[in-house]
């Protein structure tokens, strides 16, 4: 299977206030094309820092990360954007739509940089939501819309470049546990049906059942590689 | 990314509108008082062009009205070579009309006798301060108790063709209406020499003024000279020196007009650095999802000063709307000429898209500059 991401035991410091902070120690994580990766870990473990490393956000401060075999930890700010621009997709908790515009609009936000057929992403945009549910809420505004609606808008969102990867930072976690449900239960159906590959930190340990590989991070190192166990289990459960 | 960031100036819209308030008021400030400078200067011109020549006063006079020049040095003037003729003139106040102390108030009205020798008067180029005469005819010579009335005092004292005025006790009958040169020259009061010593108790033998009208009006200021260099008792002036002096004077008002607008402009400006500064530190998590989606720095700024363009925009469409306003309120109410050109309202709103653009420069700068990482776990 091809890989898409590959970080080589990277490391991440920052400084907050006068205090080092190690946010990553030594990490290394490959991830497969239409692999559905879930980090699980608890609060200040690092998973949201290993998201934004692998999502060409950050640079590591020691280690390298390489996306589609391509070096990318030395990369500029603006080489950086390509790569989330035409290869990349985000999810966040909180939704981060544009409050003032609709949930068509929002889909179509991270085209309005590129040169490309502006009917022909809107097109694009409209197929999205469709797939994901709200063909009938189009030119609703976000606070018109559930918050499972709009996690959805962001989903949409997120397929509008036709990523190789989607990062997902907490998705289910502003969400009460049906939403939550049907919302990675989508995200797995898309992994199912369209091959989209998915990398998801997330507190919920009911998300580990949709996985192909699960990790367990802590104190900014993976712990545990539960892949193993979660095959047995699927097997098992067959 | 324009739809977006109108949208984003509509989010918080009383703060918006006291940004487009700012720059409203500095561009209306600059129209206003720019257009009455420059209608002030295009009458000016419009007075001077059509009295080319020389003014020969009393030395040492502060205007036409306190000089009292000898009626016989007309004879004289008219003796140097290049002169054509020398009109003698009273310019003289008005105290009563219909035997009603006169207001002072109104500057389109302001009533001001302006007597001539008539004779000499037709002989002139140019038409003194009558521009055109819209109703009645003009005086005939040796015309006596008759006067034409500008516009702004026929209409205020409700007098017509055929009308009697009582000018500080005498009577005249109204032979015709005209528009003036100037609208401040609408009080004036058109009669013959005689007429207007009998009305304003002129001494004997004396005048105001003499307008001396050349043969080429171009020598204007080397005729003034000679007249300087023979009489002791007057001072000449040529009208290119008189417009020379009232354009620098008016040069520098309107420096200083640009300079009050300019002061109104920077502090729109603050407002609108504050408001966009403020707007972007509100919208850090969402800036941070737009770098995520793959939005470049670049992107950021160019959504951010896009939403300062419109502020310049919108504040100078406003600002030229309330600056006609204001400016025909200052025509209406106090008579100030206006000239709003075509050319100032081009350069007034150029001016506010300048200053929208340059206020959004720090805001449009610092959302740029937004760490994506740190926008998102919300840490700015």
């Amino acid at each position: 299977m091809k890989v898409i991401v590959e970080a080589k035991n990277i490391e991440k410091e920052y400084l907050m206030g006068q205090s080092v902070v190690h946010a990553l120690r030594g990490v290394d994580v490959t991830v497969h094309e239409k692999d559905f990766i879930v980090i699980l870990g608890p609060s200040g473990s690092g998973k949201s820092t290993l998201l934004h490393l692998l999502g060409a956000l950050d640079h590591p401060s020691k280690g390298r990360v390489f996306f589609e075999g391509k070096d990318i930890s030395l990369l500029d700010d603006w080489h950086l954007a390509m790569i989330r621009r035409n290869k990349i997709g985000f999810i966040f908790q909180a939704f981060n739509l544009i409050p003032t515009l609709t949930a068509l609009e929002n889909v179509l936000i991270p085209t309005i940089p590129m040169s490309i057929d502006k009917d022909a992403a809107e097109e694009r945009a409209r197929k999205l939501l469709s797939i994901v549910g709200l063909e009938s809420r189009l030119s609703h505004k976000p606070k018109e819309l559930s918050g499972g609606e709009m996690q959805r808008v962001s989903i949409a969102r997120a397929l509008i470049n036709n990523p190789a990867i989607l990062y997902c930072d907490e998705p289910t976690g502003n969400l009460d546990s049906v939403t939550g449900k049907q919302i990675v239960e989508l995200m797995k159906s898309l992994n199912d049906k369209e091959d989209k590959t998915f990398v998801i930190v997330t507190h919920d340990p009911g998300l580990v059942k949709y996985a192909n590989k699960v990790f367990y991070m802590k104190d900014g190192m993976i712990m545990k590689d539960h892949t193993k166990e979660i095959r047995l289990l699927q097997k098992i459960r067959g | 990314m324009i739809r977006l960031s109108f949208l984003n100036l509509l989010r918080r819209k009383s703060r918006t509108f006291l940004a487009l308030l700012g720059i409203m008021i500095g561009v209306a400030a600059l129209i206003s008082l720019i257009s009455v400078v420059d209608g002030l200067q295009g009458q000016l011109n419009d007075v001077i062009s059509d009295l080319q020549g020389v003014w020969v006063l009393q030395k040492d006079a502060q205007d036409e009205q306190f000089s009292r020049i000898d009626l016989s040095l007309g004879n004289k003037l008219e003796g140097i070579p290049g002169v054509r003729v020398a009109v003698p003139e009273i310019y003289a106040m008005v105290e009563t009309i219909d035997d009603k102390p006169v207001s002072l108030t109104d500057l389109t009205s302001m009533p001001l006798i302006y007597g001539v020798d008539l004779t000499k008067y037709y002989q002139m180029r140019g038409s003194g301060y009558i521009k055109n005469i819209e109703k009645g005819t003009k005086l005939n010579l040796g015309e006596n108790g008759k006067v034409l009335l500008g516009n702004g005092i026929a209409e205020k004292y409700n007098k017509f063709v055929g009308s009697t005025i009582k000018i500080n006790g005498e009577k005249f009958v109204v032979k015709g209406i005209f528009e003036a040169t100037s609208s401040f020259l609408g009080g004036t009061i058109f009669m013959s020499l005689d007429d207007a010593k009998k009305a304003s108790n002129f001494p004997p033998g004396k005048v105001n003024m003499f307008r001396v009208d050349l043969i080429d009006p171009t020598e204007d200021k080397k005729i003034a000279s000679l007249i300087n260099f023979k009489f002791d008792e007057v001072d000449a002036k040529s009208t290119s020196d008189l417009s020379e002096q009232m354009g620098s004077v008016l040069g520098q008002f309107r420096l200083m007009a640009v300079a009050v607008a300019g002061l109104a402009a920077l502090v729109a400006a603050v407002g609108i650095v504050n408001t966009l500064l403020m707007s972007v530190l509100e919208r850090f998590k969402e800036i941070g999802a737009l770098r995520a989606v793959g939005w470049t720095a670049s992107n950021v700024m160019l959504m951010v000063l896009l939403e300062s363009i419109f502020i310049g925009v919108l504040g100078g469409i406003l600002g030229i709307v309330f600056g006609f306003v204001c400016a025909s309120a200052l025509n209406v109410f106090f008579g100030l000429p206006i000239l709003i050109s075509a050319g100032l309202l081009a350069e007034t709103f150029l001016f506010a898209v300048f200053l929208g653009l340059s206020a959004g420069l720090y805001p449009a700068f610092k959302a740029s500059r937004m760490d994506p990482v740190q926008a998102l776990r919300g840490d700015l």
